[in-house]
């Protein structure tokens, strides 16, 4: 389990996490979206032992991440400025890995690199991006981790290779109950990919919820009734927004399906139908009840 | 060991470096081609005096300390390249390798490598000289691979310390440097006032000690040895100097472990940013505020300061102290802080001023009298080395053992603490130090320590002095000795095999004479004989020959290097020395002689002929006759014959052309002689020959009458005078 | 067998109960049939396996299956009885809409046209 508590970092004056709290249970597949500069970086890089917290602490199955080999053995990090030995290959860079690495599989690293269909011998330096990509992501998952940090990852992936990566992150979640954390600026990408996501903006996180539970406990109605009436009508139902055109409105409610359900037809309307929410939706609505604008928390990037 | 070693990572770092690693060691590896070159020439031919020289400390050391500095900092600078790049340094930061295991594995990686091409190179260099058998101090060589090894570790230690505190290359080079060779530089410039502040009594101190003995820390004091080779011995690098290494040894290994303890402490988003270590930022600072203000302290203590140029030199150290701090920080607001800090460099220039005088203080308080003194030993002149000079700036063997010889006689001893006495108070008096004799003598005290001065002595007390040490017995048996052990021969005109014969005899022959020849024998150098002024050529006596046997060898780390005479006072070696040559150029020179009879008969063209003839030895001339080109004697009228031109030197040829050679030193003359005729003749011989012919005496003494003789001055020992002109 | 639309709207989550929901009513896999594993169905659909876990535990809490350890899921006996119980509730809401659209004046027409339009064509048949 990755444990943050009351975690801060600072660089000089510039404050990138503010005494952040967060738990990741083992197993869990743990996606984070943000503005850039909001920390998801920074806190991958505290996690992963790069960066030493300012304040606070985070730790890995109750241990100190810093500086600790025993920790850090079971941990791999994929940032999203690669590093590779000049005019190396992938066996080279095997080569390094496995002197440090001890769980480090050469059957693994063998399996991935034919199934990237990835010369292990060519320089990565002449690699496209993508293919870069695709060789820090061979090298990582060869190390047979426990917790596997993705920063970035997957954007620069094609979505054959996507789904690729992802099914081998799932293939160890369910082998080894490896834990994952992806940050990724698609929110599409990590609702197909991960079962908990949480929304970093200027250092804190803002938003975390189970997937499962944003989509279905958030939806939207779209009731009409005969006559006058205004939101008060609705008392007893949390909306996070009501918007009326006409005689329609449109309301995104907060609760149970049924429950709501029920109660709005008890209320006799003469239109009433249930729509589900993407999960940009889910965010715009929940942030806008937090009390912050999408523009400034979100970049979204056209897919 | 595994809190500090990590083996993947070490070989991975050691991987890391194979290309750079094997590159460097061939490179320094090739300098042993011209090693060897130039030893396949010197053992096949017979090359100029200085190639019996054993090489010393600065000319072994020089390949290596070069290799040293540039595979040190290439090597770290490679090792460490990724501290430099934010993505990079992410990348090797997120290893399971701890902070300390990433440190000393990398240090072993770089040490090792290092230590393979010096070990290769070394290994190769020593061999060279024991498959040739030429001149080399093993010892010697050892002690300076030793002194490069450790050279090696500071350099490393320096650089990883630089990158570990700076994340830009420029700052990386900028703080090795000043890492390196700034705190050596600070005590050297220390030794500058104290010897500027103390005559040259007390700056003993300084050149004997750790301030500026150029043996300690040798590798951040390369000027050390260029000063050994401006400053004529004053100041000499000793490579097999143990203390020395010692220190050298412990300053490296606290620099390693300090470049530990920042690297354990470095973050890693600070690679790309020049310098976040607010200790180097102020120690850069200070540096550049430091030297106009000892400028000043320079003059102040050689009383030319005057206000003006004390203001001047104050004001412009503040202004490049506070420059630098605004260009850096690109901060107004820091350069005001850092203002107040400006007093650290003032209170470090004051230093300067201080401590000379308080060392001073407290060395003038030391009392060396006849109670406090055990003995002492006479290390060296002001010329060098006592009274004995060796070839090419080495010591005698004499004078190695001289050094070593501890005095304890009474009188010598009184001489010696009334001298000190006098120097003390000279100081104290700050009075001028006058003349006399300069001795650096080493004092051995009775609670234990010994110290090193240079002391004035009075002529007299010279004298007495010279006298005592005389009566010494060792002293004198050191000063009549012929070095013992493994030696090396140069013997001009033999090649080294007969070199070897030759000293063997000698050697010999030596052993068997009285003291008063071996001291005349042994102190002759190039041509003067103790006590003998002016030679007559034809006199048979020690005068005629001078030929040298050179001697060089070592005694422990230090190398002699010295001249015997062979002459008449050695009969054997020189009937030796007389056949050999005469076996070698017997022949051709007899040739020469008739060709040049010939010419003076039959006479030449002009413009094409070329000889010289002398008589005596090289560097004694008492004859000698040349004619280049045109038929120079007979000025205008180029009608006569050269025989009817200079009759006299035709007689003298004549005799010389229809003697024999000597077999016999008592009765020999050495005759040198060249010729060379060009187009008709078509003869022409490529180097002059020495040959040594036996005259009758009436021939001796007549070309002893010959006018020729008058056109040499004899007086002038050396000199050739045109004899046309005369 | 199963297809998950991940451009739907609908959480995924949501769409594994109803596909499971589906494969047993359809007969695909009988009573006591063994459900594939979250092994299998992770790689194949390339779902997150923790979203599947959830959803089969959803649909055993629902009494649809069982787990035997070590073995895998079934579906259990009365699973189908189940599913045609909420079905049936089903109708009858099915029978409060009809009367609903009738009293706001639908034609009985349209409404049959549609029964005989998902009964023909689209849609998943149910099995007897």
């Amino acid at each position: 389990m990755i444990t943050a508590k009351d975690l801060t970092k600072k660089f000089d004056s510039f404050t990138a996490l503010n005494a952040l709290n967060c738990k990741i249970p083992e197993g869990c597949i743990y996606g984070m979206v943000g503005s850039n500069g909001a920390g998801k970086s920074t806190l991958l890089r505290l996690v992963s032992g790069i960066y030493k917290a300012d304040g606070g602490s985070v730790e890995i199955d109750g241990e100190n991440v810093y500086d600790n080999p025993k920790i850090k053995g079971r941990l791999v990090f994929v940032p999203d400025e690669l590093y590779f030995l000049p005019r190396a290959s992938l066996l080279r860079m095997a080569k390094l890995y496995s002197s440090i690495y001890e769980r480090f599989s050469y059957d693994r690293f063998k399996e991935l690199t034919a199934a990237f269909r990835l010369d292990p011998n060519a320089n990565i330096g002449t690699f496209s991006k993508g293919m870069k990509r695709q060789a820090a992501t061979i090298l990582a998952l060869s190390c047979k981790a426990d917790y596997i940090l993705f920063d970035e990852t997957f954007d620069g992936l094609d979505p054959v290779m996507r789904n690729l990566v992802k099914n081998l992150l799932y293939n160890d979640v369910m082998e080894r109950n490896a834990t994952a954390v992806i940050t990724s600026h698609s929110l599409r990408e990590l609702e197909d990919t991960c079962d908990q996501l949480s929304l970093l903006h200027k250092g804190g996180i803002i938003f975390e919820s189970d997937i499962g539970n944003l989509k279905t406990s958030l939806f939207k109605v779209q009731v009409a009734f005969e006559g006058e009436y205004d939101r008060s009508r609705f008392e007893g139902i949390e909306m996070l927004s009501f918007v009326k055109h006409g005689s329609v409105a449109s309301i995104i409610i907060r609760g149970d399906r049924e429950e709501t359900t029920a109660k709005i037809k008890a209320m006799q309307p003469i239109l009433f139908e249930i729509l589900p929410l993407s999960l940009e939706e889910v965010f715009v609505y929940e942030m806008g009840a937090l009390g912050y604008e999408f523009s400034d928390v979100l970049k979204q990037e056209v897919e | 060991m595994n809190k500090i070693f990590h083996k993947g990572y070490f070989s991975e770092m050691f991987r890391q470096l194979k290309v750079i690693g094997i590159v460097a060691a061939i490179i320094l590896m090739a300098s042993n081609f011209t090693t060897a070159v130039s030893a396949l020439m010197s053992f096949a031919s017979e090359t100029g005096v200085l190639a019996n020289r054993i090489p010393g400390g600065f000319e072994l050391a020089m390949p290596m300390m070069m290799y040293v500095y540039l595979s040190g900092l290439v090597f770290t600078f490679v090792a460490y390249n990724w501290l430099n790049r934010r993505a990079y340094s992410d990348f090797y930061h997120a290893l399971p390798v701890t902070r300390k295991q990433m440190y000393y594995s990398t240090f072993l990686a770089i040490i090792i490598w290092m230590a393979i091409g010096l070990t290769a190179y070394s290994i190769v260099h020593s061999l060279i000289y024991l498959i040739f058998d030429l001149p080399f101090n093993y010892l010697l060589f050892f002690c300076v691979y030793v002194n490069m090894l450790i050279g090696a570790i500071e350099v490393v230690g320096a650089v990883s310390l630089a990158c570990a505190i700076s994340g830009t290359r420029f700052v990386n080079l900028f703080a090795s440097i000043v890492i390196l060779f700034v705190p050596r530089f600070l005590l050297s410039v220390m030794s500058v006032f104290i010897e500027t502040d103390a005559p040259y009594m007390l700056s003993s101190i300084a050149s004997y000690s750790l301030f500026f003995d150029p043996s300690y820390n040798i590798i951040a004091t390369p000027y050390g040895s260029i000063v050994q080779m401006i400053s004529n011995g004053a100041y000499t690098v000793n490579y097999a100097k143990i203390p020395a290494m010692i220190w050298s040894l412990c300053w490296s290994v606290l620099l390693v472990f300090l470049g530990g303890i920042a690297f354990n402490k470095r973050a890693s988003e600070t690679a790309g940013i020049p310098t976040k270590s607010k200790l180097f930022q102020t120690v850069v600072r200070t540096a550049i505020g430091l030297p106009l203000l000892l400028l000043l302290m320079y003059l102040i203590v050689n009383e030319e300061a005057t206000l003006v140029a004390g203001v001047f030199l104050v004001l412009f150290s503040f202004i490049f102290y506070c420059l630098y701090e605004l260009i850096s920080t690109k901060s107004p607001k820091k350069m005001v802080k850092a203002m107040p800090l400006y007093f650290v460099c003032v209170g470090i220039a004051l230093l300067y001023l201080v401590i000379p005088k308080l060392i001073i203080k407290a060395e003038s308080t030391v009392k060396v009298d006849e109670n406090r003194t055990k003995g002492f030993y006479v290390l060296k002149t002001e010329n060098g080395f006592f009274s004995e000079f060796g070839l090419g700036g080495d010591q005698t063997y004499s004078s190695i053992k001289k050094e070593k010889i501890r005095i304890t006689d009474d009188k010598a001893i009184e001489i010696l603490c009334k001298a000190y006495d006098r120097n003390v108070s000279m100081i104290n008096k700050n009075s001028d130090t006058g003349s006399g004799m300069w001795l650096t003598v080493k004092i051995d005290r009775t609670n234990g320590t010994d110290i090193v001065r240079n002391i004035l002595f009075s002529e007299s007390e010279y004298n007495t002095l010279s006298q005592l040490l005389e009566k010494n017995e060792d002293y004198y048996k050191a000063g009549i000795a012929f070095p013992p052990g493994h030696k090396y021969f140069f013997v001009n005109g033999l090649t080294r095999q007969e070199a070897r014969k030759l000293a063997a005899v000698y050697e010999e022959e030596f052993a068997s004479l009285d003291d008063a020849k071996k001291l005349m024998l042994k102190s002759n150098m190039s041509g003067y004989i103790f006590g003998i002024d002016s030679v007559d050529p034809f006199e048979v006596s020690t005068g005629r020959f001078n030929m040298t046997l050179q001697v060089s060898g070592c005694v422990g780390a230090k190398n002699f290097n010295e001249s015997f005479a062979i002459n008449n006072f050695t009969p054997k070696s020189l009937k030796m020395y007389i056949d050999i040559i005469n076996q070698r150029n017997g022949d051709e020179g007899l040739k020469m002689l008739d060709e040049l009879k010939a010419w003076f008969e039959t006479g030449g063209d002009n413009g094409s002929s070329e000889y010289y003839v002398d008589i005596g030895n090289v560097t004694n001339v008492y004859f000698y006759d040349t004619n280049y080109g045109v038929n120079s004697f007979s000025g205008n009228n180029s009608k006569l014959l050269p025989k009817d031109a200079d009759p006299e030197v035709y007689e003298m040829i004549k005799m010389l052309a229809n003697a024999e050679l000597s077999d016999d030193p008592e009765n020999a003359l050495q005759v040198t002689v060249y010729v060379s005729w060009h187009k008709e003749k078509n003869i022409s011989y490529s180097s002059e020959k020495v040959i040594y012919l036996k005259l009758s005496d009436e021939d001796l003494s007549r070309i002893r009458d010959l006018d020729v003789l008058r056109r040499v001055n004899f007086d002038k020992v050396g000199d050739y005078t045109d004899p046309v002109l005369d | 067998m199963f297809a998950i639309d991940k451009l739907s709207r609908t959480p995924i989550y949501e769409q594994l109960i109803d596909q499971f929901e589906l494969c047993i009513l359809s007969g695909d896999i009988g009573p006591e049939g063994q459900l594939p594993s979250v092994r299998y169905l992770s790689q194949t659909l390339s779902v997150n396996p923790n979203t599947l876990q959830r959803a089969y535990a959803e649909i055993e809490r629902r009494g649809l299956c069982y787990t035997v350890p070590g073995n895998g899921r079934y579906i259990a006996k009365d699973a189908l009885i189940k599913l045609r119980e909420a079905a049936e509730s089903k109708t009858s809401e099915f029978e409060e809409l009809v009367s609903e659209l009738k009293g706001k004046g639908v034609k009985m027409e349209t409404l049959v046209g549609i029964v005989n339009r998902v009964y023909s064509g689209e849609g998943k048949v149910i099995a007897e």
